[in-house]
């Protein structure tokens, strides 16, 4: 648009603001702004939350603000916007056409976080996502004011991720407290942060945390590789996104690791790993994800190392015997019952008597009655859940053994495996367990100990071969690397980390440089040669 | 580059001793002893170093040509119809190598675990696990075998360290064997290396070379797992005719199983602790198992001009099982398995030498550029 003609029109609306614009509506003259403003009238026609209000600006320009009502903060239009911009300015400055863009910016609106558009749709987008539009209607250029007000719940411990000792922060829906969540845990300018816009109709918001200089470069350029690729109308939690992006979807065992703890995204942030945020999601993803970060939690760092170790042995114990008992079980009783001492074999035998099916059928059907309480243990309300629990667990598994139709060991072999299954911290790895544990049982009560080992086999095979992002999922086990080995089936005291995992190829490998502690004996001073020269000073 | 190079010298060594270390050395004391009595251990000895020699050569070659498979530079060596005839030569006895350790596995299963299953089942539920874990690349195969090493190794160290106390060292003399002559000494060890365990294990280098990440970790790690495999199979057959004496074990099947059976800790947690060992027995079978399948899948790849060897994993399933449940009985099986072994050594060890003097004769490397 040319200076003369912008000047010309604005003149012809200095001397009859209302009329002209009257005029215009009817006509569809070339005012620029105007005719923005028919196109978003004609794309949000029928939606009764579109607010359009027309006003004067600085009592000489016809203009109108534009959103949607319920997506905005009121209170700051009224305030921050529509009353400074109706204010007749000081005549000294009253401002003329070419500049009066940057006299709205320089002098009038103390807002950050606006924009200028030119292109429909990314006004569109704009008011979409609860900015206010501003269009002056003699210009081209579309003003997009920040007004959106969110609804947020306030920040709770996760449920999913109890600790006994650490933060009582967890994520929430909205993705700039969580990002918020993060940057204050990390106060450093390597923090990163791209956007994605993910879904057709949901234009979900997907951040990609990394910091800098730490996490290797290729593995961030392949996350947003696999997220650009992505293809679907709705993104509705981070659990979309995880199917999208892991390596073998086939698989049973999860290849990407979720998370509610802000400590824990810092954690492997800072160990060289990438974080992805989903707006509307309290679960952030974690990738690579390999086995022993599903066992590991954010409390055994924050533990002292001998007990952190000891407690993750149990917690690897449990996950095995989720997994192996029951099969296990059925391959002793019904294959090699030779295997067992006798005394106890004896035991076992006479309480098997009168069972009237074979050890395999008899653990399916715990199995899978035990399954099903599960089950409706999470739908059930929270108040009933508990109490269904007690009749499922005692009543029902007291009745059946009165009754012949389990032996009492059976019930204890399938009480240690859903504990067992309770005890494993990652809720997406314990269910891989808990469901491959029927193919395994099946094999064992057709082969027996034989066919146990098989399936053992093919599972630990599996998990070999899996790959969570390039990286193997068994490392640092296999690919063995000593460095890792610290932080798998051990965690070593935290100055003997000094590390970051091998296999996550990090540009930055130590952690710290050099980690000497000088301890000292303040309460028998003359011991020692170091606090004598501290009290001299 | 051609190939993903992250195989490390440590995964070589146990690539190798993993499949050196199979189900055939429950068997091994009776065949050295067969031929010349006490003089077993020493044959046992002199077999593992020719294993050890034949090792060095294939390592010799793969260095001489990093970035190529034995079928490619056997061709650049000598003319590509020879390798190629040569080539379906090799499959053709690894193959039947394959099916008759396949058979011994499932002869060693039903004698311990299943006596009323049919042989068919438990071959054929192994080698479909086999055949599904070696639809993977080259790498995670190396992945595989590093995680069973530990769980292959240690039991059976444990297991000589237990029966060191059974040990009578009258039982292994005289050293050199009793009544034994030259002509004896050469058919043990003929036997000893035709065993098809060591066959493998050091043919599997060919295939891991061109994975490895450099010259010095295929070197080393050759070295070191067939000395670390060599030392454990020593060991072990040594401890066995220590316990037993010649006489003893000429009786038994696989007197190594007899040995392991005999074993009792003091915690009666169990009552047969030999059910640790036949744990390490299938994993041991496993793994050489494993070596074979995909060492057989590799050749046929490049023999019939594949771009990968996933085909080969579905068509050899049959074979190797019908190859498997030929011999009658487990007499003939040995039989059989002596057989081909023996006839195996000119493919295995002469016709790498023969190509490893050409190379050096012509100077021809395939290391440059």
């Amino acid at each position: 648009m040319g200076k003369k003609a912008s000047r010309k029109t604005i003149k012809l609306g200095n001397k009859s603001v209302k009329n002209n614009h009257e005029n215009v509506n009817e006509k569809k003259t070339t005012e620029p702004g105007l005719q923005m403003l028919m196109e978003l009238k004609k794309q949000f026609k029928g939606d009764d939350d579109f607010v359009v209000y027309e006003f004067s600006l600085f009592g000489q320009y016809s203009a109108t603000i534009v959103y949607l009502t319920s997506m905005v903060d009121k209170e700051m239009i009224n305030k921050d916007i529509m009353k400074v911009l109706s204010r007749i300015p000081n005549p000294n400055k009253n401002p003329n056409a070419p500049n009066l863009k940057k006299y709205i910016q320089d002098h009038v609106l103390y807002l950050t976080g606006t924009k200028e558009e030119h292109e429909l749709s990314s006004i569109t987008n704009g008011v979409l996502q609860g900015k206010t539009a501003l269009l002056v209607h003699s210009f081209e250029s579309v003003f997009l004011f920040d007004t959106y007000k969110e609804n947020q719940r306030s920040i709770t411990e996760p449920e999913s991720e109890q600790v006994i000792r650490g933060p009582r922060e967890g994520f929430i829906e909205s993705i700039t407290a969580n990002i918020s969540l993060l940057r204050k845990r990390l106060p450093t300018a390597d923090f990163r942060i791209n956007y994605h816009s993910v879904g057709e109709l949901t234009k979900s918001k997907v951040a990609i945390v990394y910091l800098d200089g730490i996490v290797n470069g290729r593995l961030v350029k392949e996350v947003k590789r696999r997220l650009d690729q992505i293809k679907i109308d709705r993104i509705l939690d981070s659990g979309y996104i995880e199917q999208f992006i892991e390596d073998n979807p086939r698989s049973p065992f999860p290849q990407v690791r979720n998370t509610e703890r802000p400590d824990v995204a810092v954690g492997n942030l800072a160990e060289g790993r990438v974080v992805i945020l989903v707006d509307g999601s309290p679960n952030v993803l974690i990738v690579p994800a390999t086995f022993n970060t599903f066992y590991q939690t954010s409390e055994d760092y924050n533990m002292r190392f001998i007990m952190a170790t000891l407690v993750r042995w149990i917690r690897l114990a449990a996950l095995l015997f989720s997994l192996l008992m029951p099969s296990l079980y059925v391959a002793l009783i019904s294959f090699h019952p030779e295997l067992i001492p006798t005394s106890f074999a004896v035991a076992v035998m006479s309480g098997r008597a009168g069972i009237p099916f074979p050890a395999v059928v008899e653990v399916f059907l715990m199995e899978g009655a035990m399954e099903v309480l599960r089950e409706a243990t999470i739908r059930m309300p929270k108040q009933i859940g508990s109490a269904l629990s007690i009749v499922g667990v005692l009543v029902v598994g007291d009745a059946a053994v009165s009754a012949g139709f389990v032996s009492p060991i059976t019930v204890v072999v399938i009480a240690l495996t859903s504990i067992g299954s309770f005890a494993t911290p990652s809720y997406n790895m314990a269910i891989g367990f808990r469901m491959v544990r029927f193919p395994l049982l099946l094999i064992t009560g057709i082969l027996g100990f034989y066919g146990f080992i098989l399936g053992v086999l093919l599972i630990n095979n599996h998990l070999i071969s899996l790959k969570s992002f390039g990286v193997p999922y068994m490392a640092p086990v296999t690919p063995m690397n000593f460095g890792g080995i610290k932080d798998t089936l051990f965690r070593a005291p935290l100055h003997a980390m000094k590390d970051r995992p091998e296999y996550l190829l990090p540009i930055r490998k130590k952690r710290i440089q050099g980690n000497q502690l000088n301890k000292g004996n303040p309460l028998q001073p003359t011991q020692s040669k170091e606090n004598k020269r501290n009290d001299k000073k | 580059m051609r190939f993903q190079k992250q195989i490390t010298a440590a995964q070589v060594m146990m690539i190798i001793a993993n499949t050196t270390i199979g189900v055939s050395v429950l068997a091994l004391p009776r065949i050295a002893t067969e031929k010349v009595n006490t003089g077993g251990f020493f044959i046992t000895f002199i077999g593992l170093v020719i294993a050890f020699i034949g090792c060095i050569i294939i390592a010799a070659l793969g260095v001489r040509f990093p970035k190529k498979t034995f079928i490619e530079y056997s061709s650049a060596l000598i003319s590509k119809p020879i390798s190629m005839a040569i080539g379906m030569l090799l499959i053709v006895y690894f193959i039947l190598l394959e099916g008759f350790i396949l058979r011994e596995f499932g002869e060693v299963m039903n004698h311990s675990l299943l006596d009323k299953t049919p042989i068919f089942v438990t071959i054929t539920s192994m080698i479909i696990v086999i055949a599904i874990t070696s639809r993977n690349s080259i790498t995670t195969f190396a992945h595989i075998q590093y995680y069973y090493f530990p769980f292959i190794v240690i039991p059976i160290f444990l297991m000589v360290l237990i029966s060191f106390s059974k040990m009578e060292i009258v039982h292994l003399k005289p050293f050199l064997g009793n009544n034994a002559n030259v002509s004896n000494y050469l058919r043990g060890v003929h036997s000893v290396i035709g065993l098809p365990f060591i066959q493998i294990g050091t043919f599997i280098l060919t295939i891991i070379i061109p994975y490895t990440k450099s010259k010095k970790h295929t070197v080393i790690g050759s070295i070191l797992g067939i000395l670390v495999s060599g030392i454990t199979i020593l060991f072990a057959v040594g401890v066995t005719m220590a316990v037993f004496g010649a006489e003893e074990i000429k009786k038994s099947l696989w007197p190594m199983f007899v040995l392991a059976r005999m074993i009792q800790f003091p915690a009666e947690m169990l009552e047969r602790v030999d059910i640790v060992f036949i744990v390490v027995w299938i994993f041991s079978a496993f793994t050489t198992l494993l070596s074979g399948y995909v060492l057989i899948a590799y050749i046929s790849g490049k023999v019939f001009g594949f771009n990968d060897h996933l085909p080969f994993t579905i068509i050899l399933l049959p074979i190797v099982i019908l190859v498997a449940l030929y011999p009658d009985n487990i007499q003939q099986l040995y039989d059989y398995m002596e057989w081909v072994g023996k006839g195996g050594i000119l493919l295995t060890f002469l016709y790498p030498l023969i190509l490893l003097v050409l190379s050096l004769a012509r100077k021809k490397r395939g290391d440059h550029h």
